[in-house]
């Protein structure tokens, strides 16, 4: 059983963010124990609705998308889905997302005052920091660390930072999420994307821009989780195109503790019990007692 | 050789009759900003979403 400080996982695989709902809608089409666990969309403050339509867009092997972060706001989801949560067959990570650092404790303070059995959180940094311009949070490594240093300061839970692949040396933002007292990283959210209709000659997203998922981008989230192995001790939870068992063991192999699946779940959100299933006949037919015992263990050549 | 034969897009909608509502729903409101009611309110713009989603369901059934 693979571990996160203390916390176990029945399964390496996870439902990422924003792809599984708040995680209680699919109870009864998922069989979730056979998940590590389930990640809620991500929760603001205050209720959102998003950004106009068109705002999910279709692209070769991903998908691109500028929700702008539609979610109930923290009050409506302690009310109205944290009691079902606390009924589902597995983990589930609270993901959380802000314009301020305050914003992130307030969250977490009224999260942490509902009776709640999540264990823990992970942190949406792609976000923009209101009081530093806009610039957001995951593209600097100070911003980085004293959101994680605040995040620690309200939680015994585990703290996981999602980082953004937006950056120059995401290593960097690694280690200040490490530095800043994380239990873990995710990597990697989405890249920034653009669609244009040839034929009106319009954006296709109404936001311009949007972030690109799914099996385009799994190179470059192998790279990223490879050069975070490399930098740092906390477990990598690698996500990004995921769509095979194969895939599975190029992130292990890569240096991921975990994974999750994100882009998949749209076509079919039981994706990852089946990935579940296959990965634990590939264990056997490979003579490995779990996934966990080729973390990081790629030859160079 | 083994040829993978493509579904075709009324199997793959078909398929997806098992989905709790609860589940439509917030596909629906990830979507748009009011939801279900912009597929009421706006079919044709809904369709051709729909459309493109089972057309990009295709593609990702054909690499898996």
């Amino acid at each position: 059983m693979i571990e996160i400080s203390n916390i176990k996982f029945n399964s390496p695989i996870i439902a990422a963010s924003g792809t599984f709902g708040y995680g209680d809608e699919v109870e009864s089409l998922v069989d979730l124990e056979k998940l590590g666990c389930v990640i809620t969309k991500s929760i603001t403050l205050k209720e959102k609705i998003g950004n106009p339509h068109p705002r999910i867009i279709e692209s070769s092997a991903g998908m691109l998308n500028a929700i702008g972060l539609s979610n109930v706001g923290v009050e409506n989801f302690c009310k109205k889905k944290l009691s079902s949560l606390n009924n589902i067959k597995t983990n589930f990570l609270i993901s959380i997302a802000g314009t301020k650092i305050e914003d992130y404790v307030k969250i977490i303070e009224r999260i942490e005052q509902s009776s709640s059995n999540h264990i823990g959180y992970e942190v949406n940094i792609s976000c923009p920091n209101v009081k530093k311009g806009g610039l957001v949070f995951g593209v600097s490594h100070e911003m980085t660390e004293q959101l994680t240093i605040a995040i620690r300061k309200c939680t015994k839970k585990l703290v996981i930072m999602k980082l953004s692949p937006n950056v120059t040396c995401i290593e960097d933002i690694a280690m200040a999420a490490e530095n800043g007292g994380a239990d873990a990283v995710s990597a990697i959210n989405t890249l920034v994307g653009l669609g244009i209709d040839v034929k009106t000659r319009k954006m296709k997203l109404h936001n311009i821009y949007g972030g690109l998922s799914g099996p385009a981008i799994k190179p470059i989230a192998l790279a990223n989780v490879h050069k975070i192995f490399k930098s740092i001790k906390i477990p990598i939870i690698g996500l990004g195109g995921i769509q095979s068992v194969d895939d599975i063991v190029e992130f292990f192999l890569a240096g991921a503790h975990l994974v999750q699946i994100g882009t998949l779940n749209y076509r079919d959100p039981s994706t990852g019990v089946r990935l579940a299933l296959e990965l634990k006949k590939y264990c056997l037919e490979n003579k490995l007692s779990s996934i966990h015992d080729i973390k990081g263990l790629v030859e160079y050549r | 050789m083994l040829v993978k034969k493509q579904k075709y897009k009324f199997q793959i909608l078909w398929s997806m009759r098992q989905w709790p509502l609860s589940y439509i729903n917030w596909r629906l409101t990830t979507a748009y900003q009011e939801g279900w009611k912009f597929a009421v309110k706006h079919p044709i713009i809904f369709i051709k979403d729909l459309w493109n989603f089972l057309d990009w369901c295709q593609k990702i059934d054909d690499k898996i």
